[in-house]
């Protein structure tokens, strides 16, 4: 490693400061080459720094997230879907994970999209996890309404979700994605939720 | 013959590495075209640190200001290998860093570095750190768990209107994570050649609905480092500290953080001490106690969108059992925020601060303060209004804060910004900014000898007034794409009232001892000022590489002394340096990161240029288990960053390796 070795004293002070700048640069592009001939084709690794990513695209990986805190009683379905009510603002964020195996389960993930105009019965049948766009808005309390008592994890990111029975409502606080959640309706469905969505949450609230 | 070995091998070098250069970038747009990596495989921890991306959030608010800021995140001090707050701050452009020995640091912005540098103003959790004795930040006692820091925010160029009094050059924020983010267990612990053995253990857990705490505890023993000037290496040093934080969300509106740490540890050090028999200079070698504690409780309340108020009260305590001068000072301090928006093109913010300081001193011949004990109060209210013109595009903020300390009453502190953001990718700005740095109670009630018998005592003298800065500052920022940042700032500081030394004629005392008198008096007759520029730029190659390349350059002239003073002045603070880092992810969980900086001559010291290599390798053994080694320095057997005076105290700072072992549950 004669690059890195050396620290002999040089002529001139000019000299100096040369000789250890071009050095200092070498030795920093060699090991960087280093790294990067290494890592030709990096691989996914858990630790991943990503640091910034659209708003939609973290709240498609809650959701996805949200998949694996939660247990519904019916074991015999081979997929768990998530359903998105009203206005789409998903674009493709999901077609990645969209049909394949969702992560720590053998479920196959499927994604609905449903008009507004569907019925309460169809997401009842169809879905695991409902996301409600702020489109619905104005239909919130009558579509929790109907969904009373069914196995239905209720989010969504519009404001007044939980005042109108829902039970998760997602929002954003110093850039990061943070949610609230309301006890009493996740109880009232009968979903087993861990108690890390409890715990994390911004706020607990108890809303009839 | 080293020497003669190594020039040939850098020419042949050369050309090879000039190839593999325009390899790397190819390679690094190949990996940038590459679509992101996927957000679904990340544990649920992750997701929640991910900064969401839109037009106005933090990100944003950084790249708009006017000021001249970098923001190191969690991620990055991690990945620094770093071990503590100043030795992070290495890494940041236009700060200045240089390890004294093992629990001292010379730490400043834009010039006048000094172990006690007073130009800067470093808080934690919003509780100064300031020391009123000798001005500036004494980092063998402020420590952090730095894991639970959720980000350091460096301003260079002065903050008086926000920030008060010897916020002259620069402000460090630190801030820790908010303890909802800290739940669970965090255990770590490593050992090293130099870090010998050190560890920290952290609980996360609720109380009820809506409060969450953490507790921790951590511990660190330091070697010593080979001393030029003593025979005795003996600057140790050991540290034991534990703390609390509570946040407690009542309401929509109301919030409240209740936090606290205690700590002990002990320095050693060598110095020089005048023995009472024979009236002369001998060296001792000590370790010295050092103790305190804080507790700070804020309440922020929230009146609307626009409109809020904190209102924060802490207490802290600082002991140092040094022979040369055993101090306590105790702090109590009160802060009062209001923002509020009367019209809808001004945001206006102004507060209320009252700080109460008692010291207690213990001197000796080489150093005491007359009179050992003493109260400071320090009272002030700022008013600032940022002006929207064009909204999202031209802001001006104007502001003042006018502040009254028992040394010299009345200070105010003004400052004029302006922002001019005219697309999505570019920001300029410009500022202009008065700041004062009040006197410390050494320069005012200081007495030290410098000279051992018969030759002794010089006085300083007690009417020393603030030093005073107005400076100019623009700045640049420019995102072509959301991977790339380039940030430019240049200033011009004049300051006047500069701290200067009159020495006056020897004259014979009889009392209480013969001697001749030597007395040098502090008096406020230097002016200068400072230019320079900061300039960095940060890349994400691909979501597995960040680069950041930076470089800081400042020239200090002085005027209206003698020439050694001026030396004195100009001669501590790198002209030139140059920062590189490269965070990599590799195949199998692994992580290289890499930085290296140089720092130029410091000319009144004497200390030549140096390199320094960190190179830090982590691996993600599992979502429980992170093992990472780091090896500091890794250049150069050993270096002298600083000494206090030419020929003194001077430690060298070896080539370092230790290894750590995270477990989080």
């Amino acid at each position: 490693m004669g690059i890195i070795g050396s620290h002999a004293g040089h002529g001139t002070l000019v000299h100096v400061k040369c000789a250890s700048t071009c050095r200092f640069v070498q030795v920093f592009l060699c090991v960087l080459l280093l790294g990067t001939l290494v890592c030709g084709e990096p691989r996914r690794s858990a630790a991943k720094p990503i640091r910034e990513a659209a708003e939609y695209k973290v709240k498609a990986a809650y959701l996805y997230n949200f998949l694996m805190f939660v247990t519904w009683q019916e074991t015999a379905s081979k997929t768990l879907s998530i359903c998105i009510i009203g206005d789409d603002p998903f674009r493709d964020y999901f077609s990645e994970v969209e049909g394949k195996p969702v992560k720590a389960t053998d479920r196959h993930l499927v994604i609905n999209r449903m008009h507004s105009g569907k019925t309460i019965s169809d997401c009842i049948v169809r879905c695991h996890v409902l996301f409600i766009s702020a489109s619905e808005q104005e239909r919130f309390a009558d579509m929790v309404k109907k969904l009373d008592h069914a196995p239905v994890l209720t989010v969504s990111d519009a404001e007044g979700f939980l005042e109108s029975g829902g039970m998760i409502r997602l929002l954003s606080q110093g850039g990061k994605l943070r949610w609230e959640i309301n006890q009493t309706a996740v109880k009232r469905s009968g979903l087993k939720v861990s108690s890390l969505l409890y715990q994390s949450a911004l706020r607990v609230v108890n809303r009839p | 013959m080293l020497h003669y070995k190594t020039r040939p091998a850098g020419r042949i070098l050369r050309p090879v590495w000039l190839a593999l250069t325009t390899l790397m970038l190819i390679s690094g747009g190949a990996h940038a075209a590459r679509k992101d990596a996927s957000i679904f495989d990340l544990a649920f921890e992750e997701i929640l640190d991910i900064h969401i991306m839109t037009a106005s959030k933090k990100p944003e608010d950084l790249f708009t200001s006017p000021a001249s800021a970098t923001v190191l995140t969690a991620e990055d001090i991690r990945r620094s290998g770093a071990t503590s707050i100043p030795e992070v701050l290495r890494m940041v452009p236009g700060v200045e860093v240089a390890r004294i020995n093992t629990g001292s640091w010379a730490v400043s912005i834009r010039g006048f570095n000094n172990e006690h540098a007073n130009k800067l103003l470093v808080m934690i959790d919003g509780r100064s750190t300031y020391n009123p004795l000798f001005a500036g930040t004494r980092w063998d006692v402020h420590d952090v768990m730095l894991e639970d820091v959720d980000r350091i925010e460096v301003i260079r160029g002065p903050g008086g209107t926000l920030w008060g009094s010897n916020a002259v050059n620069g402000i460090i924020n630190i801030i820790t994570k908010n303890s909802r983010d800290t739940q669970g267990v965090l255990a770590t612990g490593g050992v090293g050649s130099h870090e010998q053995e050190f560890g920290a253990l952290r609980y996360g857990g609720t109380v009820g609905r809506s409060a969450h705490y953490r507790v921790y505890a951590k511990y660190f023993n330091r070697d010593d480092t080979p001393s030029k000037t003593f025979s005795d290496d003996a600057d140790d040093h050991d540290h034991l500290q534990g703390g609390f934080r509570l946040d407690w969300r009542i309401d929509d509106a109301n919030s409240l953080t209740l936090q606290g740490d205690v700590f002990s540890g002990h320095v050693g050090r060598n110095g020089w001490k005048i023995s009472r028999r024979t009236l002369a200079f001998q060296d001792f070698t000590e370790h010295f106690a050092t103790r305190g504690g804080n507790l700070l409780g804020r309440w922020s309340r929230s009146f609307s969108e626009t409109s809020d108020m904190t209102l924060q009260i802490y207490y802290s305590r600082e002991v140092h059992k040094e022979r040369l001068l055993k101090e306590t000072i105790n702090t109590t301090d009160i802060d009062f925020q209001h923002r509020f928006r009367p019209f809808k093109s001004h945001e206006i913010v102004w507060g209320l601060n009252y700080r109460y300081s008692n010291d207690h001193t213990d001197g000796t011949l080489v150093l005491f303060l007359d009179p050992e004990d003493r109260d400071l109060q320090l009272y002030s209210g700022f008013i600032q209004d940022t002006i929207t013109l064009v909204p999202e595009r031209l802001s001006v903020i104007l502001g003042i804060k006018a502040e009254h300390n028992k040394y010299t009453d009345m200070e105010y502190q003004p400052n004029i910004r302006i922002a001019w953001t005219p697309n999505t990718e570019n920001t300029l700005w410009a500022s202009v900014s008065r700041a004062v740095r009040i006197p410390s109670r050494v320069e005012r009630n200081g007495i030290n000898n410098i000279a051992a018998w018969p030759f002794m005592l010089s006085k300083n003298k007690n009417d020393i007034k603030s030093e005073r800065v107005v400076a100019y500052e623009c700045g640049y920022r420019f995102r072509p794409a959301p991977n790339f940042l380039l940030d430019l700032s240049l200033f011009y500081n004049r300051y006047s009232n500069y701290r200067s030394q009159t020495n006056i004629p020897a004259f014979f005392v009889a009392e209480p001892v013969p001697h001749i008198e030597l007395a040098k008096f502090y008096d406020n007759d230097m002016d200068g000022e400072t230019y320079g520029l900061d300039i960095s730029a940060t890349w994400d190659v691909s979501s597995d590489w960040r680069l950041f390349a930076g470089y800081s350059f400042i020239d200090i002239h002085m005027h209206n002394a003698t020439s050694s003073q001026h030396n004195q002045r100009e001669g501590r603070s790198p002209e030139n340096q140059v920062y590189l880092r490269s965070y990599l992810n590799l195949p199998g969980n692994v992580e290289l990161d890499i930085i290296l900086k140089y720092t130029d001559n410091l000319t009144h010291v004497k200390i030549h240029s140096y390199t320094r290599l960190d190179v830090r390798l982590g691996w993600h053994i599992s979502r429980q288990w992170e093992l990472s080694i780091v090896g500091q320095n890794l250049i150069d057997s050993g270096h002298v960053e600083y000494v206090n005076r030419a020929g003194s105290r001077s430690n060298e700072i070896e080539r370092r390796l230790y290894t750590k072992l995270i477990w989080r549950y």
